[in-house]
């Protein structure tokens, strides 16, 4: 009895410091991320604006990509006369 | 734009290009089981002309060469075609035809071989009487294969009128000069007008020139869409400031001659004095053109490359 109590009590405090220790580190990350965070808000802003004027500057000219769709041409051939000359056996073969 | 963007684009382009005039005509399908069935005909008057023939070189003792393994090329080149057919599989229908016609001329040179081997006037005299009642049934065969092509080839050619019409819409709505396109459109309708009298002749050799007809008038009407297009898109190019500009003005230009020289040279006659020419010419026409489509297709690239 007395050792399953010890046992559980053991149990316990590991996970209690297991669990600290867990969470010590959870904090000291999101205060590293949120200083992340901000420097990477602020360049995003930047690129934001940058792509922003890109856009721009890069759209498509739909004018032109209109022309450019208009040279589409089929290249098959029509069914034609193939099978209609194709010579039976006759006596005149012989 | 982005050169990623440019090199996408360009991507999507070509894709689009190679599958987006996969119009189809929906009378496609007709046509192939109406020539299919006029083989069929060929094909079972073939095995029972062989097995007639036999049968007179057993009467007259004489020799006679194993055709089987000829017939069995034929049956296997027949079930091809049909499921080319089933599949309504333009590419495949036309492979599937051609290497029946080199097993069926194959059998032709066979035939002609056994014949110069020890045979007699009597032999001859027999396959002659056997083949008419064969003849006269292949005959009536055909005829209802024909009949079944006469309809599938009006709506054959009536459904590519339709959609050249569209083409010219599209076209004129741009403001693009169509008229070569519409002079092709009307020899097309002139071609549907003579569907019936040449299928009424019951001769294969007319309803052959149809053919040949119509394969040149598709040709023609293409062509005359490149130009067309050329002579519409030059003076936008020449104003705007694609980065290509200079080439698209350039190989625009050379097309332009290579076409007008294609045009010349395949002029369209109604007249088909003898098949063989034709279609010899027909084939011609074609090969000159297969480099002019891709030329055609690679300035479309340049213009989107540019854009």
């Amino acid at each position: 009895m007395n050792t399953k109590i010890l046992l559980l009590l053991l149990l316990g405090v590991s996970f209690l410091f297991f669990g600290c220790a867990k969470k010590a580190a959870e904090t000291d990350n999101v205060s590293e991320t949120d200083d992340v965070t901000e420097e990477e808000e602020t360049a995003d802003e930047e690129d934001e604006t940058t792509e922003e004027d890109n856009e721009t500057a890069e759209e498509p000219d739909e004018e032109e990509e209109e022309l450019a769709d208009l040279f589409d041409i089929d290249k098959d051939k029509p069914v034609g006369d193939e099978g209609l000359d194709v010579e039976s056996p006759s006596s005149e073969s012989e | 734009m982005s050169d990623f963007m440019k090199w996408l684009l360009t991507v999507v382009f070509v894709v689009l290009a190679s599958v987006s005039f996969a119009w189809t005509n929906d009378a496609l399908p007709e046509m192939l089981e109406a020539r299919y069935e006029y083989t069929v005909c060929n094909v079972e008057y073939t095995d029972e002309w062989l097995e007639m023939r036999e049968d007179c070189a057993d009467q007259e003792e004489v020799p006679v060469f194993d055709s089987s393994e000829y017939m069995d090329a034929l049956y296997d080149d027949l079930e091809d075609l049909e499921e080319a057919t089933e599949e309504a599989d333009r590419f495949e229908f036309g492979v599937a035809m051609w290497q029946l016609g080199l097993d069926s001329l194959d059998l032709l040179v066979a035939i002609i071989a056994d014949a110069l081997t020890d045979k007699n006037l009597d032999f001859f005299s027999c396959v002659r009487d056997g083949e008419e009642p064969l003849m006269e049934d292949r005959d009536d065969c055909r005829l209802d294969a024909m009949e079944l092509e006469r309809e599938a080839a009006k709506d054959y050619v009536n459904n590519e009128i339709d959609y050249a019409n569209d083409q010219i819409e599209d076209m004129d709505e741009l403001g693009a000069d169509t008229s070569g396109m519409e002079e092709v459109v009307e020899y097309g309708e002139e071609l549907v007008d003579d569907i019936d009298p040449a299928f009424d002749t019951g001769e294969i050799s007319e309803i052959r020139k149809l053919h040949l007809r119509h394969s040149r008038l598709v040709l023609l009407f293409r062509l005359e869409k490149m130009l067309a297009t050329i002579d519409y898109v030059e003076p936008i190019i020449e104003d705007g400031d694609n980065d290509n500009k200079e080439e698209i003005l350039e190989r625009g230009d050379e097309l332009r001659d290579e076409v007008e020289e294609v045009l010349d040279q395949c002029e369209y006659s109604d007249e088909v004095d003898d098949n063989f020419d034709y279609g010899r010419d027909n084939l011609e026409c074609w090969d000159d053109s297969i480099d002019l489509f891709d030329e055609f297709i690679a300035i479309g690239v340049l213009i989107l490359e540019g854009a």
